[in-house]
């Protein structure tokens, strides 16, 4: 799935605060395993600002 | 009656009670299987054979005074070398916890000791279970994989090592592997079991569930360690039906859900030829089979568990991995590093949308009784550098629905396939109904690797 450029550039730019090592790198390995998912997440989130109560459950709370 | 470790967890259970089968026999052969075969496969991580014949001839004497502790009694199983167990090393498959010897056991270890059953050895994992892959070998073909992360519980039940295992599922690590070593996998609902004492890869993720021959096995295992635990605020505050009994209702009228996307596109042809016999023979049964519709936010859903993993597996090994870097594997390391950069309010929006998930797909399974899906794209992969791809039961994982694996049939040359069958929360007795009668219904289960 290709990320909104708007979204892509956002987590490049986080991607980009490294701990240590080599810097060109680790960008890269964390986008490849991570940059999808989180524009999956956040596209799905600007869905969900029309919901503002969502709540946040944590599977297998005894709310189930 | 061929050798002891044939049986399976239910005829040795019966064998036991009737007084025609000693715990000690029953140890003692499953000790020289696992001395037989185990050097080629390497299920097992250590066991401790003094120990479980000294608990066999304890049983042993307790039976022979009137004590019958129930179905485990004198049953040998192997556990995860993720669960703490008490005297006895728990490494977690990892450099960084070698010789680490708990001074308590996990809930579900004290749970299955108290049960009678009798603790061969800490089966083989990967690292943290993650996926950096266990020594372990698959028993249907030893050039490729056996899945994981319970690598080695599903191996050693595969081989007749033991008559039944625990493991842990965050993304697909019950169920692949049991598919991929043709046996049952069972991973409860989140909350249906304590994680009390278990080394976490995911807080919000992780599901303790047993692996074993049948589904009745199965089901046996899961009710000795399932219910509350006041160690566990997760542990769901329910009472625990009696699985064996509610899956003897045969299944006719049931509803059985097969989604339109996700798994299609990702099958082989092998995969998918297999499940279109599955679904014939569960119209077979009675069970009213049709096409759903997944919810549209079903893959944000799926996505959104994946960020929770990395956040909350670098979460937990944060303070170790920044002094002992250099002692991770390479996949682990990743995961960790990746995870150790999601913003706060990044994890909060994916459980955001795991939540919304959720509650769709539990909208969803008021329309059918169960899901059934293939449990993997394909058999176990050549190699050992990969356990396979979990995609088929990361939904499971992510949003807490119990799902069993069941055998399905065989791939060329030779690999076993499985059938997932995923529930709504808390209706372990529903998908064990149905697996029960495809299990009965079929040959696949019965089919043993030539080792």
């Amino acid at each position: 799935m290709e990320p909104p450029e708007q979204v892509r550039q956002w987590i490049g730019e986080l991607l980009g605060m490294t701990l240590e090592g080599d810097s060109t790198r680790k960008p890269l390995e964390a986008w490849t395993m991570l940059g999808p998912a989180l524009a999956a997440v956040h596209g799905a989130t600007v869905a969900m600002e029309t919901e503002p109560a969502t709540v946040l459950v944590i599977p297998g709370s005894n709310d189930q | 009656m061929g050798e002891p470790w044939e049986l399976t967890l239910a005829e040795a259970s019966d064998l036991i009670r009737q007084g025609a089968l000693s715990p000690v026999d029953l140890v003692r052969s499953h000790l020289d299987r696992i001395a037989a075969v185990d050097p080629h496969l390497l299920a097992w991580a250590r066991t401790v054979p003094e120990q479980a014949l000294a608990e066999a001839e304890r049983l042993e004497k307790l039976l022979r005074k009137g004590t019958h502790l129930g179905p485990l009694h004198g049953i040998p199983v192997g556990i995860k070398d993720i669960y703490y167990t008490a005297g006895l090393e728990t490494a977690g498959g990892s450099r960084v916890l070698a010789g680490f010897i708990p001074t308590y056991g996990a809930t579900v270890v004290r749970r299955l000791r108290a049960a009678g059953a009798i603790v061969l050895g800490k089966t083989a994992t990967t690292e943290f279970a993650y996926a950096d892959p266990a020594p372990t070998r698959n028993p249907w073909n030893t050039d490729h994989t056996p899945g994981g992360s319970s690598s080695g519980s599903a191996a050693a039940v595969a081989a007749g090592m033991c008559l039944g295992a625990f493991g842990t599922q965050t993304v697909g690590s019950i169920v692949r592997p049991a598919a991929f070593c043709g046996v049952v996998g069972l991973k409860p609902t989140y909350g249906r079991v304590s994680r009390y004492g278990i080394l976490p890869l995911a807080w919000s993720l992780d599901h303790p569930g047993p692996i074993a021959r049948t589904v009745r096995d199965a089901a046996l295992l899961l009710e000795a360690v399932a219910g509350p635990d006041p160690n566990d605020p997760s542990a769901a505050d329910r009472s625990v039906p009696c699985y064996v009994e509610k899956m003897a209702e045969p299944p006719g009228g049931l509803a059985a859900g097969i989604p339109d996307r996700y798994f299609p596109a990702r099958s082989s042809a092998a995969v998918m030829a297999a499940f279109q016999d599955a679904v014939r023979v569960l119209a077979g049964l009675g069970i009213r089979v049709r096409d759903v519709q997944l919810p549209a936010c079903f893959e944000a859903g799926v996505e959104a568990g994946r960020v929770v993993l990395h956040a909350e597996a670098a979460a937990f090994h944060r303070d170790r991995f920044r002094v002992r870097r250099q002692e991770y594997g390479p996949k682990l390391a990743a995961l960790i590093e990746a995870g150790l950069l999601i913003p706060a309010a990044s994890y909060l929006r994916a459980q955001q949308v795991r939540s919304e998930a959720i509650a769709a797909i539990r909208r969803l399974l008021r329309e059918v009784d169960v899901l059934v899906t293939p449990a993997a794209p394909g058999p176990a992969p050549e190699g050992l550098g990969s356990t396979g791809d979990p995609v088929f039961n990361a939904p499971s994982s992510t949003f807490g629905l119990p799902a069993l694996g069941v055998p399905m049939g065989f791939a060329p040359p030779g690999l076993p396939l499985g059938l997932q069958i995923v529930g709504r929360h808390f209706d372990e007795a529903t998908i064990l109904r149905v697996g029960t009668a495809y299990e009965a219904a079929t040959p696949w289960h019965a089919r043993r690797p030539a080792l």
